[in-house]
């Protein structure tokens, strides 16, 4: 527990956060691109023919996993957003404002994926219904955050405040789209896959490929968000002297030897 | 092999699907790296301008005392 500790309060500062994700990075990419290439493969061509949807039934593979990204990616900028407006954390800031734009484009693929699958299956590409106009909203949400900081460009530690607290308001969003298809007669099926297993997919060469998408968009997600986070912090803190030991000084040291 | 890739009447929905998934990510990638070069090529630009300041003000202080 108190090593956990101090590698929270370690990532809470802006040089070793840097310093500890920069080894993250690749490992990231490449976890991300193995598992959707063995994802969708094994999705796609070998799991098994859905008995009521057919083939269509395959564009679960990247519309799952991208609607579950979506809200996880919303959780993770609403909670770095009651850090960064409470504690004022410079880091939780950059994990919000580096979330924001990878998380508006998982909602982008969930509805343009949702929107292919519809065809096919109800017969029109969007029905204003409880799902779909929740998720929209949840899109609308990201672009809100997203606009807020780039609106207040004065002061990026206010803007980063006032988005925040867009962010914390948004947050209410997430029970109501979880909960959509129960709480109204809705045409979007229900959950795919349950903790508790009363409903959704059984089959197991089904369920893999999917778990797999799952974790890959996760990969990808992290890959992303540090990557933003890192530009975020290297550009809020371009005149301080960790970022001109860490960019800078690095490369002079190596300079005179480097001939050889 | 090729009916392997065939998805029947949902080709162009399921292949769509995974085109807007494959250009989204592509996109997001090539934005996030492109970022975050520029922003470390600026901050190297900026040190370098600020270390060549300094050393001209030196040199100036050195022949002309």
């Amino acid at each position: 527990m108190n090593r956990l500790l101090k590698f929270y309060h370690e990532l809470g500062s802006p040089p070793s956060f840097y310093r500890i994700t920069s080894h993250w990075l690749k490992p990231m990419l490449i976890l991300a691109i193995v598992f959707t290439v063995y994802g969708l493969i094994d999705g796609l061509f070998f799991a098994p023919e859905d008995y009521q949807q057919g083939d269509s039934y395959r564009i679960i593979f990247v519309h799952v996993p991208a609607a579950w990204m979506s809200m996880f990616i919303y959780a993770i900028v609403g909670v770095s957003g009651i850090m960064a407006f409470v504690w004022r954390m410079k880091v939780a800031e950059a994990v919000m404002m580096a979330s924001a734009p990878i998380g508006a484009i998982f909602t982008a693929i969930t509805l343009l994926t949702g929107m292919l699958w519809g065809k096919p299956m109800w017969g029109t590409y969007w029905d204003w219904d409880a799902r779909m106009t929740s998720e929209l909203i949840l899109l609308f949400l990201y672009i809100g955050v997203l606009g807020i900081y780039s609106a207040y460009d004065e002061d990026p530690r206010k803007a980063a405040r006032l988005a925040a607290l867009v962010a914390i308001i948004g947050l209410i969003n997430l029970p109501i789209i979880r909960y959509s298809v129960y709480w109204w007669t809705s045409i979007h099926q229900g959950s795919s896959v349950s903790l508790m297993g009363e409903s959704g997919i059984k089959d197991w060469d089904m369920l893999r490929p999917l778990l797999v998408m799952a974790l890959a968009t996760k990969f990808y997600y992290i890959y992303s968000m540090l990557n933003r986070a890192q530009t975020h912090l290297l550009k809020t803190e371009q005149n301080k002297n960790w970022v001109k030991k860490a960019l800078i000084e690095v490369k002079t040291d190596v300079q005179p030897g480097a001939g050889s | 092999m090729m009916e392997l890739f065939d998805m029947g009447k949902y080709n162009f929905y399921v292949w769509g699907s995974v085109a807007v998934f494959f250009i989204a990510m592509l996109a997001d990638y090539i934005s996030v790296s492109r970022k975050h070069k520029q922003i470390k090529r600026l901050i190297k630009a900026k040190g370098k301008r600020q270390r060549n300041q300094s050393a001209n003000r030196r040199n100036n202080r050195d022949t002309n005392p």
